[in-house]
């Protein structure tokens, strides 16, 4: 596949590390996250069915799949933004030094949201507050968080906004959301997630609302900076090209089930899932004669529906994959739920 | 979806807007609730010779001022002795009779106030905006004083009065929709098409403003009973002894520490009425105004 | 930026002016002749030529209404016939700070309990109080206001005992009397005010804490006090200010009905008995009063938007 220009920041760690790439974490450290069986209710309709997947300290983590799969809703639940009344969640995620903080309470909660979890949306001229300037919506945290006074905030501010790139740093701070461009607005979220140095950093389509020359930018200026944390980062994406330039590992959903996850060269390299073979289908590249598009429909998120829910679109289908859902088992270097995977 | 061919007869019908109403009201406990409330007002208003146990303007001395649930007297008598439920049943009368006429009125100046400023250009149109941003300015009640200030009493001139103070607020409304009317690309097409341009006002504009408008009419009726009580409470509306809610609650005030259901009967039945008109007014907006949106 | 707050003034003085037209036209259609009214008894074929020269009235309408608006603009607003005094002075000088104050603290009243009552049916919907604000929300809208008034004196003025019914003390004069006897008027006025506030607090802040900006703050660990107190309702200022801006009317319209329920010597009542004495000069000064006020609070929130929503302000 024709990977986009990111530069520097992520060809280094596809080299070897005695060339230079990145040291991976020892192995026995426990994963930052883990997340097992995690299940949402929203009424009758079974959002997330059994969730699970894991990420390491400094690793980089896609949930890849099609609009309303359930990944924004997983990045949701992560960062204790789901709106308890209304959805039943059921399963743990496990935060390394935290516990399980699927029924942690807002209290323990307001404690981690800006401080070790920080998320940045989709579209940044939404997610930023249209009356308040930029610098009061920088400021804020660094002064809630990092609890410092109004001068050091706006020196850190300052710092904060060159780093992400925006030149002319200081009238920026006295400009409203709607004074900048796409582009510098996403810049500015960036900076506001990081600003507390948190552990894991969500981005949530960071790019799916800009123009695709900007796109690369941003990518490569989010995995910059988490790189240059050691933070880890989990993207929510339907783009399988971007997934597997800037991923280490990938987690495929398909209707609010994990159907392939594993490192991202080689689910995506050699996907054992139909889903994902599908999907990989789909992608346009220069040489591409011939695109092979799903056959149309879209999954039934009824909880009392049993089995693999792409089972009505697959055209590997067998009678028991509609009857029982298969478990994820780890087969050749990655984990797989599928009764009849690709040989 | 699938097309479904003309011929075979079995396309979709659009549900007519009566049935829509009447969805409505299923779904709607409150609104069904307040529409037979007003249908009630409305029925004994009509009727009212036959519902009423009295005649209004009959004065019983011997039983002045009695409470509500004296013998022959369910709701009291007022201090002329005259029967309450009588003169609050033709209360209703005039309430709803001044209230329908006022909007009448409003509506239609409104009309041809709103439809010249929204087709005009340049400044006949800037001129109308000022002119309407005038008539905005005073709020109904004070304009209808001024008018009446001229006019002098009298339920006719109440009503005439109540009705140009509504031409301001009717006639806002009506240019807004002739502007997205206008906006529309069939009327386009039709100036292109070389149809005379009266002919697209009557044939394309005034029937996509005919009906918003008589949405808001009935919607501003409550408001029309309302200023028009006012002005009879005021003492400038209609003239004594007609039996109008705003005048027997003006009377019944001074009276209010020892009989109280002198003003009570007149003020409750306004506020009942008053209420139901709005939820009414509300059910029939939420139902029309997206549906219109989209129509349009 | 200056361009266009001139640009809406001139827009302003416009319509005054044409207000002012209108206002010039009642007077004049007013039955009723002026001039005999005033010479009274001393009626003569010369006194009536003498006095209509006088008082500019043999001269065509234009000039006639620019005369007049030249001394309306200057204070000289004619005399009553009835009391003989400058009507300049007890309109404006004696009956404007009364409806002023009047209205002034209902608007306070409605604005203070309005719109923390919005917020917490915008926060808590679904529950007791939502239900509870839906309910008044509607009654409150449609209540007649000078019937309220009479219900609130019957309750509290005679039942009760707690609070004077009627007349008018000067709060800075006399603090706590004046106080005592806003108190009733105020709340009968602000009702209708607060219905329509706690309405549009609450529809407009439960569509604002939808956005993609609220999560965002949320994300960023602001507590939910703080995220629906300084990022929700500054972000419903603008709809709610123009709510209040477009209602003025009915804040002037209820002011004169409840100065007239508990006998408070304002603008209202004024011209209520203008009207009833014909005296059509003071009708006029009414009106005129009451439309510079509206006009003049619009343009003022009309002024104001650009710094409520920064997305209006000029690049």
């Amino acid at each position: 596949m024709k990977p986009l220009d990111l530069g520097t920041a992520r060809a280094s760690t596809m080299l070897p590390a005695a060339l230079g790439g990145r040291i991976e974490p020892a192995a026995g450290t426990e994963p930052l996250l883990k997340v097992e069986g995690l299940s949402l209710t929203r009424g009758e309709s079974l959002i997330l069915d059994e969730v699970a997947f894991s990420l390491r300290r400094g690793a980089t983590l896609g949930l890849l799949g099609e609009s309303g799969a359930g990944k924004s809703t997983i990045a949701l639940a992560l960062i204790g933004l789901l709106r308890k009344p209304e959805v039943g969640l059921s399963g743990t995620i496990t935060l390394d030094g935290e516990g399980d903080v699927v029924d942690a309470p807002e209290k323990a909660w307001l404690k981690l949201r800006g401080r070790r979890v920080a998320m940045i949306f989709q579209d940044a001229s939404a997610a930023l507050n249209p009356c308040f300037t930029i610098g009061r919506q920088i400021m804020t945290p660094l002064r809630r968080v990092l609890g410092l006074g109004r001068s050091a905030a706006r020196v850190r501010a300052i710092e904060l906004l060159e780093s992400v790139g925006l030149n002319d740093a200081p009238s920026r701070l006295s400009a409203y959301p709607h004074q900048l461009s796409g582009g510098m607005q996403q810049r500015v979220m960036i900076a506001i997630a990081l600003s507390s140095n948190p552990d894991l950093l969500l981005a949530d389509e960071p790019t799916s609302a800009l123009d695709v020359t900007i796109q690369a930018q941003i990518i490569r200026l989010i995995l910059e900076e988490t790189r240059r944390r050691s933070a880890s980062c989990i993207f929510v994406l339907h783009d399988l090209a971007l997934a597997s330039q800037c991923c280490d590992d990938v987690v495929v959903l398909y209707g609010g089930q994990v159907v392939e996850t594993g490192p991202s060269r080689i689910v995506l390299g050699a996907p054992m899932h139909p889903y994902t073979q599908a999907l990989k289908g789909c992608v346009l590249e220069f040489d591409t004669e011939e695109l092979e598009p799903l056959p149309s429909g879209a999954p039934s998120f009824a909880s009392k529906a049993p089995g693999c829910r792409f089972a009505d679109r697959c055209a590997r289908a067998l009678d028991k994959c509609a009857a029982t859902k298969p478990p994820l088992v780890a087969t050749r270097g990655r984990k797989l739920a599928c009764w009849n995977p690709l040989p | 979806m699938v097309d479904i061919p003309a011929d075979t007869g079995l396309a979709a019908r659009r549900p007519s807007r009566l049935e829509g109403l009447r969805a409505l009201a299923r779904s709607n406990i409150y609104f069904a609730i307040a529409s037979i409330v007003v249908a009630l007002f409305i029925l004994s208003a009509t009727f009212a010779p036959l519902v009423s146990p009295h005649p209004p303007l009959d004065q019983d001395m011997a039983a002045f001022m009695s409470p509500p649930l004296t013998e022959n007297h369910i709701l009291g008598t007022d201090s002329f002795g005259r029967d309450l439920l009588a003169r609050t049943i033709y209360g209703a009368r005039y309430a709803l009779a001044i209230g329908f006429g006022a909007v009448l009125i409003g509506a239609l100046g409104g009309l041809i106030v709103g439809v010249a400023a929204g087709l005009s250009g340049g400044v006949t149109e800037w001129a109308l905006m000022r002119f309407i941003d005038a008539l905005l300015a005073l709020p109904s009640l004070i304009m209808a004083i001024a008018f009446i200030s001229i006019l002098g009493q009298g339920v006719d001139k109440v009503i005439l009065a109540v009705g140009v103070a509504l031409i301001g607020p009717f006639s806002r409304t009506v240019r807004a929709d002739v502007l997205q009317v206008k906006a529309q690309a069939f009327v386009e097409a039709a100036g292109l098409m070389g149809v005379k341009r009266l002919a697209i006002i009557w044939r394309h504009i005034l029937p996509n403003v005919i009906f918003p408008l008589a949405v808001q009419a009935t919607i501003r009726v409550s408001y029309a009973v309302l200023v028009s009580s006012g002005l009879s409470f005021l003492g400038i509306g209609v003239a004594p002894p007609t039996p109008d809610w705003g005048l027997m609650i003006a009377e019944g005030r001074s009276f209010v520490s020892f009989a109280p259901w002198i003003a009570g009967v007149p003020g409750t039945a306004l506020a009942i009425l008053l209420i139901a008109l709005s939820i009414v007014g509300d059910g029939v907006r939420e139902h029309f105004d997206p549906k219109l949106r989209k129509q349009g | 930026m200056l361009l266009f707050a001139a640009g809406k003034v001139l827009q302003t003085l416009m319509v005054l002016l044409i207000v002012s037209a209108v206002s010039f036209t009642l007077l004049k259609l007013a039955p009723g002749d002026p001039i005999q009214i005033m010479l009274g008894t001393e009626y003569s074929p010369e006194a009536y030529t003498s006095l209509m020269k006088q008082l500019g009235l043999d001269r065509s309408m234009i000039e006639q209404y620019l005369r007049w608006l030249g001394s309306f603009v200057t204070g000289d607003w004619g005399v009553s016939y009835v009391s003989k005094a400058p009507i300049f002075q007890f309109a404006v000088v004696e009956a404007l700070p009364v409806t002023l104050t009047l209205a002034a603290s209902a608007l306070a009243l409605s604005v203070l309990i309005g719109v923390p009552l919005g917020v917490l049916a915008a926060t808590r919907r679904g529950s007791i109080w939502d239900a509870a604000t839906s309910v008044f929300t509607l009654t409150g809208t449609s209540f007649p206001s000078f019937y309220l008034g009479i219900l609130l004196i019957w309750l509290f003025g005679v039942k009760f005992g707690l609070f004077p019914t009627m007349g008018f003390v000067a709060p800075w004069e006399d603090f706590w009397a004046g106080v005592s006897h806003l108190t009733l008027p105020a709340i009968t006025l602000s009702i209708y005010f607060l219905a329509m506030i706690v309405r549009m607090t609450r529809a407009n802040l439960i569509e604002v804490l939808e956005q993609p900006y609220i999560a965002a703050a949320r994300a960023r660990g602001e507590p939910n006090w703080r995220v629906v107190w300084v990022h929700g309702l500054r972000n419903i200022l603008m709809p709610l200010v123009t709510i209040l801006g477009l209602q003025l009317g009915a804040l002037l319209q209820g002011a004169v009905l409840t100065e007239t329920v508990f006998s408070l010597p304002g603008v209202g009542q004024m011209i209520t008995n203008a009207v009833l004495n014909r005296e059509y000069g003071i009708v006029q000064a009414g009106v005129m009063i009451t439309a510079c006020l509206f006009i003049t609070t619009n343009l003022i929130v009309d002024l104001a938007y650009p710094y409520l929503d920064p997305r209006l302000r000029p690049r």
